[in-house]
């Protein structure tokens, strides 16, 4: 079991990473979240721990949503200074051309329903249908209809968004 | 003509078909030209969507070693452990409080507010347990007139808790005392090696009685037995069905004086299996000072037995078999 598990952390580790840091947006916590992640697959010892992993970083990733935005509403407090803005999160490494199209695809992501997007989220991961079935619920035949509006809506998102960018500089 | 089913054409794409559908539906696709355009189109939504999300990757990672997750695993457990005994040493505490003061005020009530006198004492000392019994024989502070010990023979943790603790031989009215329980069967037998709590027969959950809070509630001494202070109590209930209360008195010295109270069979079937001769073995005398003794006393279906170093034991060996012995 320990072997398997270390086999997974080591084809899934970045995966996990990724997955996190498309929800928490922030690269150091994101790989916080996931070393946490397999620190508690250790200590349950999960019977499909791939997916396991995938489930417990979602809610992870959810729990550290609620507690940026109460940490954004008590910073809101003592400064008039909008904390976590999509772009405020690229990395300061990028070039300004990759942090706005990066800010574009945050947009366009945040204009999914959560569901679309978890669900979006974890076919890039690379889980299976029914694995994504699994952890969100979804009938199996439900994914892939779920999964074909989430990428249509993502790039429809994207491309208005480009649109009123180019129309706003020109 | 059935045509293709968007969904089903992202899932074939995405390979989450089985290779006998992908197989069919390429086999549509190429002779459908509508289906087969809205496959290239879902290709390129698909291959566009991963660009996308490939946009919002993190820096290159770097994954720690494998060993630096399970060390920080084994931390984890070290504290989750330390703070479940911690947790569960407070949780023990707190609640052996709660029970203790709370059947000490019901005892309080229940004793000085029910029924005659007479009635009310032969309740509360058929609820006199062995602990303080024991400590009050031992520091002499409980008259020669009033065997105790023959009446501790109810058994309630709620009630053993709180007398292991505190009672004081004075809240018992000479006046009203009725000594009517039978003379007592009094054995004494040997014990081996020292009595460990490790080695309980009952393996209940002990709940440690805070004696300093207690103490500090009640404004009273603590009990001591062969004039010890005793430091620590333990309290464990059996029930329903071996219905039998076992308490652990601590003394400051670290010896511990364990009192049994249950059914005689029960009892006694504990009492054989911790390597002494036999519960009905004759008395004996003690070689060693230090040695465990366990002194039974039954009275009807019921059996206390305490167990403790023979030299912490000897005086209140002696009180009871004197008087247990025929006259008196």
């Amino acid at each position: 079991m320990t072997d398997d598990l270390e086999q997974l952390y080591r084809t899934t580790y970045a995966s996990v990473v990724r997955f996190l840091f498309r929800k928490v947006w922030d690269a150091d916590r994101a790989q916080d979240l996931a070393q946490e992640v397999f620190i508690r697959a250790m200590a349950h010892r999960p019977e499909k721990p791939r997916a396991w992993i995938f489930a417990v970083a979602a809610n992870l990733a959810r729990d550290e949503a609620r507690a940026a935005v109460r940490r954004k509403r008590h910073l809101t407090l003592l400064k008039d200074d909008p904390v976590g803005s999509p772009t405020r999160m690229a990395s300061a490494h990028e070039t300004v051309e990759h942090d706005e199209r990066m800010a574009q695809v945050q947009l366009a992501l945040n204009t999914l329903t959560p569901r679309d997007r978890e669900v979006l989220l974890l076919w890039d991961a690379g889980l299976s249908y029914p694995e994504i079935a699994e952890q969100t619920g979804l009938a199996v035949g439900a994914v892939g209809t779920t999964l074909a509006r989430a990428r249509k809506r993502l790039v429809d998102a994207y491309d208005q968004q480009h649109k009123q960018d180019h129309a706003a500089h020109s | 003509m059935r045509h293709i089913p968007e969904e089903e054409l992202h899932a074939c794409l995405d390979q989450a078909l089985s290779r006998s559908q992908c197989v069919e539906i390429e086999r549509h696709l190429a002779g459908c030209l509508r289906c087969s355009m809205q496959r290239d189109d879902i290709a390129a939504l698909r291959d566009r969507t991963t660009a996308f999300l490939s946009e919002l990757a993190p820096p290159p990672i770097v994954p720690p070693a494998y060993l630096s997750i399970v060390a920080r695993y084994d931390e984890a457990r070290r504290l989750r452990r330390r703070w479940l005994a911690g947790a569960g040493w407070a949780a023990s505490l707190l609640l052996s409080a709660t029970v203790g003061w709370q059947a000490s005020r019901w005892t309080w009530d229940h004793t000085l507010e029910g029924a005659p006198p007479g009635a009310q004492l032969s309740e509360v000392a058929a609820m006199v347990p062995a602990p303080t019994t024991l400590s009050s024989l031992a520091d002499g502070s409980l008259g020669t007139d009033q065997p105790a010990v023959q009446n501790a023979v109810a058994g309630d943790d709620m009630v053993t808790v709180r007398t292991a603790e505190f009672v004081q031989p004075s809240w018992l009215p000479a006046d009203s005392y009725d000594p009517s329980p039978a003379s007592p069967e009094v054995v004494v037998s040997a014990l081996g090696p020292t009595l460990s709590t490790s080695e309980a027969e009952a393996t209940g959950l002990w709940r440690t009685v805070p004696l300093r809070a207690l103490e500090a509630e009640a404004d009273r001494e603590p009990p001591r037995v062969g004039g010890l202070p005793v430091v620590q109590v333990q309290v464990q209930h059996l029930g329903p069905d071996a219905d039998i209360t076992a308490v652990d008195q601590q003394l400051a010295s670290g010896e511990i004086i364990r009192t049994m109270e249950g059914p005689v069979a029960e009892l006694a079937g504990i009492i054989s299996r911790q390597s002494f001769p036999s519960p009905d073995s004759v008395p004996v005398a003690f070689a060693h000072p230090h040695t465990d003794a366990t002194l039974t006393v039954r009275q009807g279906g019921r059996m206390l037995a305490v167990t403790g170093p023979a030299e912490m034991l000897s005086s209140l060996m002696t009180r009871v078999r004197g008087r247990s012995a025929p006259g008196r």
